[in-house]
């Protein structure tokens, strides 16, 4: 029964974790599914969890494909272990337990281990809990069974204890912490040694206790317990439950060799005042054997032997109903007791339940938190990414600017002496125009004398012939003076024309410059701006960044911590369930005792007196 | 010897007969020929021809004093070696609007004191008495001439001037 | 050779000079107002007292910048007043008809007497006479009749109207003024 109970809950127990972890696995095949993230960082994040468990000191949880790889594992991924029995086994299996033998690589010999499986087919992954069998001690918790387990009476003072293979007593009503095989008390012990080395059996042998004179025999059953290096020992006296028994005995030999006695030597003479009350008592018994009627006595009508006889009978009666009684107190303290666990299992597996749940839905807050606080990281890192990029552009742009503002500097010399050039060019030209003038204005004074000479000398006749031959000469001259200056002037003209062309031209570049020139400092302005503020939103976005990435870490320690917690109260839901269907188990037992019980009739007053 | 293929081409005895020849001709014209000196003017773009003998000299840049009480193409007073010209304008006189000049022609005192204002002096040339052409037509303001004469192929009128000190007297007298 | 001159009064508008034969000039006094005519005539201004008597007034002043188009410099500027004795003129006609038009007009002014009105820009001259030249012969007369005897000129750019006083002044108040433009 204990056993069953021990097994259950290790059962259980891995079989609570394997579901979390499909559970875990169902999860982030959902989110891939949805498009939140990506085949392979889904099954990436599935691994770590998977790898972040650990099953009492040693165990571990596992992924093993229906190829029998170990896809999924802490010392050997990729291992290929379909050659095992045991694989072979459970790749056949998929899901549900599984004991088998194993050795990691680097370990001196293969242990006993125990596994639960669950498969999770969309990515052919089973899901492998699997702890070593010797450490399964750490799992169960001896003080919840040590209160059942010493509440159980055998008898008027038997009891039920369990030690270890080494005989160390683990449960036991008042030697707990002491090894069996020293504890003597003046005992003789070697039955302790036939029980550590037996492990399995019934034993015989003599205990006094402390406020007792004499030795007493008691008879102990034992039974070990491999998974749990459990010997329990189920003990009493042998006097409490045979005591009376052979007093009985006795007291039928007796009976039965005085009666033939007495029968003999009386039997003729006797013969019909003890026959019939032995008749009497003989029916009774019968009637009580048939009946099953305890309650009934055997009526006392003499003192004699006979009636020591009834009255023996009687207490015989008694002290079996007492016994059944205490089986049935027993069976119904068992069945409170299952009562009790069962309900507080159920209250702490509901209890559990909530927490699981009101975990589960924080671990998802949290999940969510945390993938917000990764994404609103990642916008960041973009951010961050974009400001560094914009801050490399505005300072490359910042270059240009700077150069084309130099250059423009550049022009602008270069075209204000241009300017200055063209200025000194006219100023010379407008002097040569000056002469030219003068000289027009003389050449044209020359015509008029030299008109003014030919009127002269026409009004003078002949006498003004050679005068009028001068005049013409002069005439001539001026004529030609005039044409040259004529000539320079259109010459003078277009150089003039030109050059106030390009001194526009060049003085509209000016201007042209100057408004580039105010342009370009403007947009040297802007650029300033613009690096500085993104220098500081650069600076503010990494502040942003760093911080946000604590809160990350932090968030995912929180969350698998909430995790951890999700998963021990899950396995405790589980365990308290299954250790729940277990009580169950036992109740229904406590109940077939009862009804067992049941058939007997009791007297129950008596057993009162006879307790004491 | 002198025979060439050319008929153009001339030896030099040839072209020295041909220069004797035209100065001959020359000689004759210049005798026989009566020239009148023109002074061939523009008022804006226009020629006129006055005889030569009526100018007794051409002056520039002269500030004109503005007379009241007469006709306004008698611009003013002229100050020539301290005597008052009378200045007239022939523009205004043919087409009543002023012209922008700084050319005189003055006349010579013998007639009276009196200046032309014009654009200016295009040339001075002898025309052959026989290319002095007579007016064709005869309307109002072919008073102001006295006939005609070719300069560069250019019909060329000759100015009027006793018509014109005329018709100014009696302008005056007029007004 | 004896150096025949005279003297003028000559008043200055720029450019434009004019003249005026002193020999009936008796005096001047600063113009302060004037008393209204009961008549009208182009250019006189009215009555001023001399003394105690009364002289009929002519802006010669006006006359002459209207007339010759000058610019005139200050219209705010002293005036003065100039006395002419028309007992010492040589034209006896206007003495005659101007005593009539005193009677028919029923003025009370003095019948020897006339004033113009000239601005401070002037001064008495001595001219010498042969400076003096008359028109051309195609203006002579005609100015002549208007009051310009003839001009000089003082240099290059400026010219020197010698005018009539009397004949400008009697002409316009007898004959109804001299013709305008």
């Amino acid at each position: 029964m204990l056993l069953l109970t021990f097994d259950n809950t290790i059962k259980s127990y891995l079989r609570g974790i394997a579901e979390k972890n499909l559970e875990i696995v169902e999860k982030y095949y959902e989110k891939y599914q949805k498009g939140e993230l990506k085949e392979n960082d889904a099954k990436k994040i599935v691994t770590d969890i998977i790898l972040s468990q650990k099953i009492g000191k040693t165990g571990y949880v596992a992924g093993v494909n229906s190829k029998g790889i170990l896809v999924i594992h802490p010392k050997a991924p990729g291992t290929d272990a379909s050659g095992y029995d045991f694989m072979k086994k459970a790749i056949s299996m998929k899901n549900g337990y599984l004991e088998y033998n194993w050795k990691n690589p680097g370990e001196p010999k293969e242990r006993a281990k125990a596994g639960y499986m669950r498969y999770f087919q969309p990515w052919d992954i089973i899901i492998w809990v699997s702890s070593y069998k010797e450490e399964f001690s750490h799992l169960i918790n001896p003080e919840d069974f040590e209160k059942s387990l010493l509440d159980v009476k055998i008898g008027k003072t038997g009891y039920i204890f369990i030690m270890d293979s080494k005989g160390n007593i683990i449960i036991h009503p008042f030697l707990k912490g002491k090894n069996i095989l020293e504890s003597g008390e003046g005992n003789d012990n070697s039955f302790a040694k036939e029980i550590v080395e037996k492990k399995n059996g019934v034993v015989r042998y003599f205990w006094k206790q402390q406020n007792e004179s004499k030795k007493r025999e008691k008879v102990l059953y034992y039974r070990y317990i491999e998974s749990l290096d459990w010997i329990i020992c189920a003990g009493t006296y042998l006097d409490e439950l045979s005591s009376n028994v052979k007093k009985i005995i006795t007291f039928m030999l007796l009976f039965l060799i005085i009666g033939v006695a007495v029968f003999t030597s009386m039997s003729f003479i006797i013969a019909g005042t003890v026959t019939r009350p032995i008749r009497d008592a003989i029916n009774m018994v019968k009637y009580i054997i048939s009946e099953n009627d305890l309650t009934k006595k055997i009526p006392v009508t003499s003192k004699d032997e006979m009636g020591n006889l009834a009255e023996n009978l009687n207490m015989f009666f008694d002290e079996i109903s007492y016994i059944l009684n205490n089986i049935k107190n027993s069976a119904n303290k068992i069945s409170d007791l299952i009562q009790t666990l069962s309900s507080s299992t159920q209250e702490s597996s509901s209890t559990a339940n909530q927490q699981a749940a009101a975990v589960k839905e924080i671990v998802s807050t949290m999940e969510d938190a945390d993938t917000l606080a990764k994404s609103i990281d990642k916008k960041i890192m973009e951010v961050t990414v974009t400001t560094e990029n914009a801050q490399k552009t505005v300072k490359s742009g910042f270059e240009i600017v700077k150069k084309s503002i130099l250059k423009m500097e550049e022009i602008r010399e270069s075209n204000t002496s241009t300017i200055e050039g063209i200025k000194y060019l006219n100023e010379k030209i407008n002097n040569i125009w000056d002469i030219v003038n003068i000289i027009n204005g003389i050449a044209d004074q020359t015509k008029i004398i030299a008109f003014n000479a030919e009127l002269e000398a026409s009004a003078a006749g002949e006498a003004g012939k050679n005068f009028q031959i001068v005049a013409t000469e002069i005439r001539r001259l001026a004529d030609s003076t005039v044409n040259s200056t004529k000539e320079i002037k259109e010459k003078i003209n277009e150089i003039q024309k030109s050059s106030d062309r390009l001194l526009l031209t060049s003085e509209n570049g000016t201007e042209k410059i100057k408004e580039g020139n105010e342009i370009s400092a403007k947009i040297n302005e802007m650029f300033s701006d613009i690096l500085n503020s993104s220098e500081a939103s650069n600076e503010a976005t990494q502040k942003i960044s760093l911080s946000i990435k604590q809160q990350v870490a932090s968030f995912e320690q929180i969350l698998i911590a909430l995790k951890q917690i999700s998963e021990g109260v899950d396995n405790a839901a589980q365990a308290t369930k299954e250790t729940s269907g277990v009580a169950d188990n036992l109740e229904e037992l406590a109940i077939l005792l009862n009804k067992l019980m049941e058939k007997y009739k009791i007297n129950t007053d008596k057993l009162e007196v006879a307790n004491e | 010897m002198n025979e060439r293929n050319n008929i153009n081409s001339l030896n030099n005895e040839e072209i020295l007969k041909e220069i004797e020849s035209k100065i001959t001709e020359l000689k004759k014209e210049s005798v026989n020929d009566k020239k009148v000196k023109f002074i061939i003017f523009y008022i804006d773009d226009k020629l006129y021809a006055m005889p030569g003998n009526v100018v007794q000299e051409i002056i520039i840049d002269y500030p004109v004093f503005y007379l009241p009480f007469v006709p306004d193409y008698i611009r003013g007073l002229l100050n020539r070696h301290g005597e008052p010209y009378t200045v007239i304008d022939l523009k205004s006189l043919f087409t009543g609007s002023e012209l922008d000049g700084k050319t005189f022609l003055v006349l010579r005192n013998k007639i009276d004191n009196i200046a032309f204002i014009i654009s200016g002096i295009y040339k001075i040339e002898n025309i052959l008495e026989d290319n002095i052409h007579p007016l064709t037509s005869k309307n109002e303001n072919m008073d102001y001439f006295e006939g005609s004469i070719t300069i560069d192929e250019e019909e060329v009128f000759i100015v009027n001037i006793k018509n014109i000190i005329d018709r100014i007297a009696n302008d005056i007298e007029n007004s | 050779m004896i150096l025949k001159t005279a003297d003028f009064l000559s008043i200055n508008y720029g450019n434009y000079d004019f003249i005026i034969n002193r020999y009936n000039i008796v005096g001047s006094i600063s113009y302060s107002g004037s008393q209204s005519l009961p008549f009208t005539a182009e250019y006189f201004n009215g009555l001023i007292n001399y003394g105690e008597m009364k002289i009929i007034s002519f802006d010669i002043d006006r006359f002459l910048t209207k007339v010759f188009k000058l610019n005139n410099i200050d219209k705010n500027e002293a005036k003065i007043s100039i006395i002419g004795d028309l007992k010492k003129s040589s034209y006896s006609n206007y003495k005659e008809r101007f005593k009539e038009f005193i009677l028919t007009q029923n003025i009370d002014c003095s019948p020897d007497l006339f004033s113009f009105l000239i601005s401070f820009r002037s001064e008495v001259k001595r001219i010498e006479i042969r400076n003096l030249k008359i028109f051309p012969k195609i203006l002579k007369n005609f100015y002549k009749n208007n009051g310009f005897l003839g001009c000089t000129f003082k240099d290059n750019n400026s010219i020197v109207f010698f005018i009539d006083i009397e004949k400008i002044i009697f002409d316009i108040l007898l004959k109804g003024g001299i013709k305008n433009e």
